[in-house]
């Protein structure tokens, strides 16, 4: 059974006349390994859809199950510590706290469930490490490249070891050889076996979805096919 | 509506200020509380004068002017009706009154209710009609009735139908201190009178000469009843003028037009011309001869003084006349072998010249004068008497010419016989209703006119009725010569002497001349004199006892009042005022971060930096604008709310709640523009200080500096180093003094320990954090590095309480309790509206006044000093004063404090030099050199009544309507003392100053505290008749201290205002930061962070900066206040206190819990699609 599920998600916002509608159907599976990318022109509700997915926002209609549990069955105290353990998010801007170092950004998650244990610190300068920024880990956001921060970003979105990572648009703001490095580095960290992740990617970059296994297109509010992929 | 198509400065402000309202709203809120306090307080300032102002002229009503007297005169004085047909410019109406300034009424039932200093005023049914304001009485009293006002019927506790009696001081000329002038039986009774109305104390159910905003206490009683209890039927001793404009004073020409329209009499200024005439009936001849005749001048004070002495002769400089003086001898000696023989007892000598009118010039032209200083003349009868011979020496024994306490001192002076007076023996002694006849030619020194008037002696038919004023022996009287002699001689001098010898032995302060004698002949005719003198009178009116009172124009110069409210207030308020600022300051501040990017693009774009700064200017000078008008009309309410403060809870500070509130449009203006100029300035400061920001910083949106300024930190370090050095300095320094001098460092210790804690949280802030994470990161390090994001802000915040904190707490250092050195060590103070004159110290004195009841003031010590009664310089009266009530300090008053062991009144400073003057400063008071009179007075007296600010060595002068102008030294300060608002003055300088002062009004005991009732119950029922009135000394003073510590508590009070008002702009600061710090909120919020964790760290960092500024605050605050309270017995209100920060913390965590909600509420999503 796919770890992530999502049937007849729909997603509207009234307005003084008819109500919006950014999402009418939409549907998808996903398995632990599995990755998807997801394309479409802007204004297609493509981050709407993230947010659906990260359980930020409540869809309008339809069902999401996230390893066969409807998150949004939570209360808001469960819903965010369901989300601080079983989802990251990387964001087109990194979101990075500016008054943090590196480490301190990455390890930001931990706090929500309290003070961050010896071995999580030591997960989180694994992680920099992994991400190349081994020698940057005591550096402000300020004083780091833009896909530096990015990687903070992702070593940040990794440190709870989440089920579901959600990137939107993370290398939107990237130049392209950056943007392939960070693009890899998304697939590498996804890991194998037990231990990997879903990762869901919004991205205009062709390039990127091209690596991706699945990969659907968003539009007028339902995902169909695209033309790369697996 | 269209736009041009190139937009305006102007408009592109207004665009601006219009778009981000949010934030300028926040502005003109603190522009609008900065103005609101500034106008609120220059209001209080106007509406304290024209309360005042408004209370002298309701008091007074139509009355401009009072001719006041010291003794009683006819009504008939003004020549001429004023009235409004023929009125004198304003002034068209003249009305006589009886006024007793100090008086006692007592409600008499089983349970008797006493009160002093009440004012009886005897007046007309048209006395009400010159009041206008208040109630007039029902019905106007008379015969046995009384109208009482509100504050004298409460102090009574007296209603409608209760009875009451009033005492009054009985009408006397000769003063009290002189050997003759009564000291006993000087009060007179206005018994069994009906209250039949109380009227409030409004108008001239207020009615006070007293320039004091206190509530006076007033009887009025019929005119004619009071002239009778007084027995001086159909005169007055007071004429009130009225006109027809009450909020004016009359103009100086108008009082000189009245006062020449005044015409006394001899007989209104208390003196007496009589035509004397001694004649016999020649038998040869069988007709009545005169022997010889002149005109007698004297006075009712049987002695002129020194001021009428001087007017009259200069009045009788065209006449011939001769001066006289006649004093009692209690004995005339002959000495043989320098021993006394028999006594003649009690007779009259009579100190002459030797002009042509003197007594001892002989109708043949010979004269027995001149005689020399050592030389005496008697007469036959005395010669006989004493069997004394030319050449023998006469011992006179006569009685001091002023008393101490009512104690008649006995002096001798020896004398040389020169020769021997011859006297006529009449044919018929005097009876009551004739003189004695003779029927040869009597002597001149047969004259019993040469003795002036003596009540119970002179008037009395024989000896034996005599009822004399001084010490009489009846068992001296010699039967029958004594007798004889009253009987065919009466008050016939039995001796002279030199008018300069006279004067030596028997002239005082009281005068030196008893009367003149003035010729007549054909050439200069009674009528003549009469004229010359009634001339002199009206001429120098003051000379003669009485005095002009401008008392509209004198209250209305003291309703300036003694205290600048409007700068006081302003003082209180500057806490407000400052927090305003800062809160301008900060929140001009947030919204130009929030348009970093903005300014950043239009520099960017090519506008100059001034050109910013110009519209920047500009869009703030819009805020102002709105903000100045906004907060005058705040303002206003503003003055409401204080003067409503000191009418209930700050009601110590001005004794009574009479102020009104009095709007001025000047002083609108004048606050509306003092706040739009600071407020102009600040904006202008803190937006020069933002474009000064580099454009690249300001594009990406960064207003803080990157890297913390190293070369700031160090000039903090240094200033750390500095104020910490500062407080040693000042703790040091606090050692050494006293009072407010130590409170006053101590609170310069804590300001600077204040100021080095700021320096050193903005070090920490500026300082580069420990980068390398230890093991330590958890949500507390996130709160500290949220706190440290924005280090001015944060500072500003800390600072602004720690601040605000600070003030509150240590002005409590100030905060004045009743002390020994306040009190002198004395426990009950006070004063008698009639002079007392025995010296009540005196156990033996203590035991033939109160008898089995003096017991009970065994132990107690008690000083009567001398008294001048006037305005209370206290800071309990709001008035200017005009003329300060005086006290004399007696020699043995000074002495008292020789003893370095007997408890002393602190000094604030003194002018001593000398050992001995440093161990007793009262010393001081005798210095004498001839210009000025030495004064103490309390420091506060001395700073908010007279404006005296030199200190020590300062000299000023003050015009006292009974004895002119008196230029006063100050030589010694007291500090706080129970003696405040009063001039302190030798007893020696106060009676040269104030010949006419006699016994003793003001008091001062000390007893042992168990007693203090028991002696207080026992001393007022003895003297309460003479309107004793004691008090406890440490309530007095506290009643006085209350005044500074009020105005502490409005300090306190107004102080916390601004600190929550602060604290709610801190709040907004708080709003502004969250709302920038959206999408950090909403990532967190994505990776986990439950809203209630989110509003935990939110809220932490708003306590930990509130808190942090209370603590360092507090802390600096207890440097100053714990040394004082350990040192001293002043005891901050704690409770209070702490009550009020408690508070501040209370309404910060809730306003702070209130204004991060809206914003973590928010929805996530939405959060994120805003990002």
């Amino acid at each position: 059974m796919a770890d992530l599920v999502a049937e007849n998600l729909a997603k509207e916002f009234p307005t003084p006349t008819d109500p919006l509608v950014i999402l009418s159907d939409v549907s998808l599976r996903l398995s632990r390994g599995e990755n998807l990318g997801i394309l479409g022109p802007s204004g297609t509700g493509k981050s709407t859809l993230l947010q659906i997915l990260g359980t930020l926002d409540k869809p309008t209609s339809g069902r999401l199950r996230i390893q066969g549990r409807d998150p949004f069955d939570l209360n808001e105290p469960d819903l965010a510590r369901f989300r601080s353990r079983q989802i990251g998010f990387v964001f087109q801007d990194h979101y990075l706290l500016p008054q943090l170092t590196a480490i301190e950004n990455v390890l930001l998650p931990t706090l929500a469930e309290g003070k961050p244990s010896r071995s999580t610190i030591d997960r989180g300068r694994n992680l920099l490490d992994r991400v190349g920024l081994s020698h940057r880990v005591d550096h402000r956001p300020a004083e780091l490249s833009g896909g530096e921060r990015q990687r903070v970003a992702i070593a940040r979105a990794l440190i709870h070891q989440p089920l579901l990572v959600l990137a939107d648009e993370p290398t939107g703001n990237l130049d392209p050889s950056t943007a392939d490095s960070v693009a890899d580095l998304l697939i590498e960290l996804q890991g194998i076996g037990q231990d990997a992740t879903m990762l869901v990617v919004v991205t205009h970059s062709a390039a990127f979805a091209e690596r991706l296994q699945h990969c659907q297109k968003l539009e007028q509010g339902q995902l169909s096919f695209g033309g790369t992929g697996v | 509506m269209s736009r041009d198509s190139v937009i305006s400065s102007g408009q592109y402000a207004w665009d601006s200020t219009r778009h981000y309202w949010r934030v300028n709203c926040a502005i003109v809120l603190g522009i609008l509380v900065g103005t609101s306090v500034l106008t609120g307080a220059l209001i209080v300032g106007d509406s304290v004068r024209h309360s005042l102002q408004k209370l002298t002229l309701e008091r007074l009503g139509k009355i401009d002017l009072v001719l006041f007297a010291d003794h009683f005169f006819a009504p008939a004085i003004i020549d001429d009706a004023i009235s409004p047909e023929s009125p004198i410019g304003q002034l068209d109406r003249a009305t006589s009154v009886v006024m007793v300034p100090q008086a006692t009424a007592e409600r008499t039932s089983d349970s008797p209710r006493r009160s002093g200093s009440v004012t009886v005023l005897g007046t007309g049914e048209d006395f009400w009609s010159l009041s206008t304001a208040g109630r007039k009485p029902r019905k106007h009293p008379t015969g046995r009735e009384v109208v009482l006002n509100q504050p004298l019927a409460d102090e009574l506790d007296a209603e409608i139908g209760d009875i009451i009696v009033i005492r009054l001081q009985k009408v006397s000329q000769v003063a009290g201190d002189s050997p003759l002038g009564e000291k006993t039986d000087r009060v007179r009774s206005l018994a069994e009178l009906e209250v039949i109305d109380i009227v409030p104390a409004e108008g001239l159910g207020r009615f006070s000469l007293q320039a004091n905003q206190a509530l006076p206490r007033t009887a009025f009683v019929d005119q004619e009843t009071v002239q009778r209890a007084l027995d001086q039927e159909g005169r007055v001793n007071a004429i009130l003028f009225s006109g027809s404009q009450p909020q004016v004073a009359p103009s100086p020409s108008e009082v000189s037009s009245l006062q020449d329209r005044i015409r006394p009499t001899l007989d209104d200024a208390g003196l007496q011309l009589r035509k004397i005439e001694l004649t016999y009936f020649d038998e040869a001849q069988e007709i009545t001869t005169t022997s010889f005749e002149y005109l007698s001048l004297s006075t009712d004070a049987m002695m002129f003084s020194p001021q009428a002495e001087s007017s009259l002769q200069d009045a009788l400089s065209s006449f011939d006349f001769e001066p006289v003086l006649t004093y009692l001898a209690n004995d005339i000696q002959r000495l043989s072998n320098g021993e006394t023989t028999d006594s003649i007892p009690y007779s009259t000598v009579s100190a002459v010249g030797s002009g042509p009118l003197s007594p001892l010039a002989q109708p043949d032209g010979t004269t027995l004068s001149p005689l020399a200083d050592d030389e005496i003349i008697i007469n036959a009868w005395a010669a006989e008497d004493s069997q004394a011979k030319i050449g023998d020496r006469i011992r006179l024994g006569f009685f001091a010419p002023e008393t101490t306490h009512g104690e008649v001192e006995t002096r001798t002076s020896d004398f040389r016989l020169k020769a021997i007076a011859p006297l006529t023996k009449p044919l018929l002694p005097f009876t009551r209703r004739q003189p004695a006849r003779y029927v040869a030619a009597p002597q001149r020194t047969n004259d019993p006119d040469l003795t002036p008037t003596v009540e119970g002696v002179t008037d009395q038919q024989s000896i034996a009725e005599w009822d004399p004023p001084f010490p009489f022996d009846y068992s001296r009287i010699r039967q029958p010569q004594d007798d004889d002699y009253w009987d065919e001689y009466r008050t016939t001098p039995k001796a002279f002497i030199s008018l300069s010898a006279g004067q030596r032995l028997w002239g005082s302060r009281f005068g030196k001349l008893t009367s003149f004698r003035i010729g007549i002949d054909d050439s200069q005719t009674e009528a003549q004199v009469r004229a010359s003198l009634t001339a002199a009178i009206q001429s120098d009116l003051g000379a003669f006892g009485f005095q002009w009172l401008p008392v509209k124009q004198q209250g209305l110069l003291a309703s300036k009042g003694t205290t600048p409210f409007n700068a006081l207030f302003l003082g209180f308020s500057s806490f407000i005022i400052a927090s305003a600022v800062m809160l301008v300051t900060l929140l001009l501040r947030l919204g130009l971060e929030q348009r970093a990017d903005e300014s950043g693009l239009l520099l960017a774009a090519g506008f100059a930096q001034r050109r910013l700064f110009t519209l920047r200017s500009l869009e703030g000078s819009i805020l102002i604008i709105g903000g100045v008008v906004l907060g005058t009309l705040v303002g206003i309410s503003y003055a409401h709310l204080m003067i409503l403060g000191l009418r209930t809870w700050w009601l110590d500070a001005v004794v009574t709640p009479f102020l009104q509130v009095h709007i001025q449009p000047s002083t609108l203006l004048t606050g509306a523009m003092m706040s739009a100029v600071a407020c102009y300035m600040t904006i202008r400061w803190t937006v020069w200080k933002f474009t000064k920001i580099p454009i690249c910083q300001l594009l990406a949106g960064q207003t803080e500096a990157l890297n913390p300024q190293r070369e700031s930190s160090k000039r903090l370090a240094i200033g750390v180093k500095a104020c910490l050095g500062l407080v040693i300095i000042c703790s040091m320094l606090a050692m050494f003094l006293r009072g407010e001098a130590q409170a006053g460092a101590f609170f310069g210790s804590g300001a600077f320990a204040l100021a080095a804690m700021l320096m050193r949280v903005s070090i920490w802030f500026a300082q580069p954090r420990n980068r390398h994470m230890n093991d330590d990161f958890a949500t507390h390090t996130l709160v500290a590095k949220n706190i440290a994001r924005h280090p001015s802000r944060s500072v500003l915040t800390i600072g602004l309480v720690a601040t605000a904190s600070f003030l509150i707490v240590a002005i409590s250092a100030f905060r004045l309790t009743p002390t020994e050195q306040g009190t002198g060590g004395f426990n009950l103070l006070g004063t008698s509206d009639i002079a007392l004159f025995e010296d009540i110290d005196k156990p033996a004195i203590q035991h033939n006044l109160l008898s089995n009841q003096a017991s009970k003031l065994a132990g107690s010590e008690i000083e009567s000093l001398r008294f001048v009664a006037g305005d209370d310089a206290s800071c309990r009266n709001l008035y200017q004063a005009q003329h300060p009530q005086l006290i004399g300090i007696t020699p043995r008053f000074v002495s008292r404090f020789d003893d370095p062991e007997t408890p002393n009144f602190g000094w604030a400073a003194t002018a001593a030099q000398m050992p001995q003057d440093h161990k007793n400063p009262w010393r001081l008071l005798a210095e004498n050199d001839g210009e000025t009179v030495p004064v103490v007075l309390d420091k506060n007296t001395a700073m908010y009544s007279l404006h005296l600010y030199r200190g020590i060595g300062e000299e000023f002068e003050i015009e006292y309507p009974s004895a002119g102008t008196i230029r006063f030294r100050v030589i010694g300060l007291l500090a706080n003392s129970v003696l405040q608002g009063s001039l302190l003055v030798s007893e020696q300088h106060l009676l040269q100053q104030f010949p006419d002062v006699s016994g003793y009004r003001f008091f001062l005991i000390k007893c042992e505290p168990q007693h203090i009732d028991a002696v207080k119950t026992t001393l007022q029922n003895a003297f309460s008749d003479q309107g004793l009135i004691l008090t406890n000394t440490v309530s007095l003073l506290r009643n006085l201290l209350a005044v500074q510590n009020t105005y502490l508590s409005t300090f306190q009070s107004l102080g916390g205002l601004g600190l929550l008002l602060g604290t709610l702009g801190l709040v907004a600061v708080q709003m502004r930061s969250i709302f920038e710090r959206r999408r950090e909120f909403s990532l967190m919020r994505a990776m986990g962070f439950s809203r209630r964790q989110l509003g935990q760290m939110t809220l932490m960092e708003h306590v930990l900066l509130l808190l942090s500024g209370l603590l360092i605050g507090i802390f600096a605050a207890l440097i100053a206040v714990l040394p004082q309270a350990w040192s001293t017995d002043v005891r901050p209100p704690w409770p209070t206190v702490m009550s009020l920060l408690i508070v501040i913390m209370g309404v910060g965590v809730v306003t702070g819990l209130a204004a991060m909600r809206p914003v973590v509420k928010a929805p996530l999503a939405g959060a994120l699609r805003d990002n």
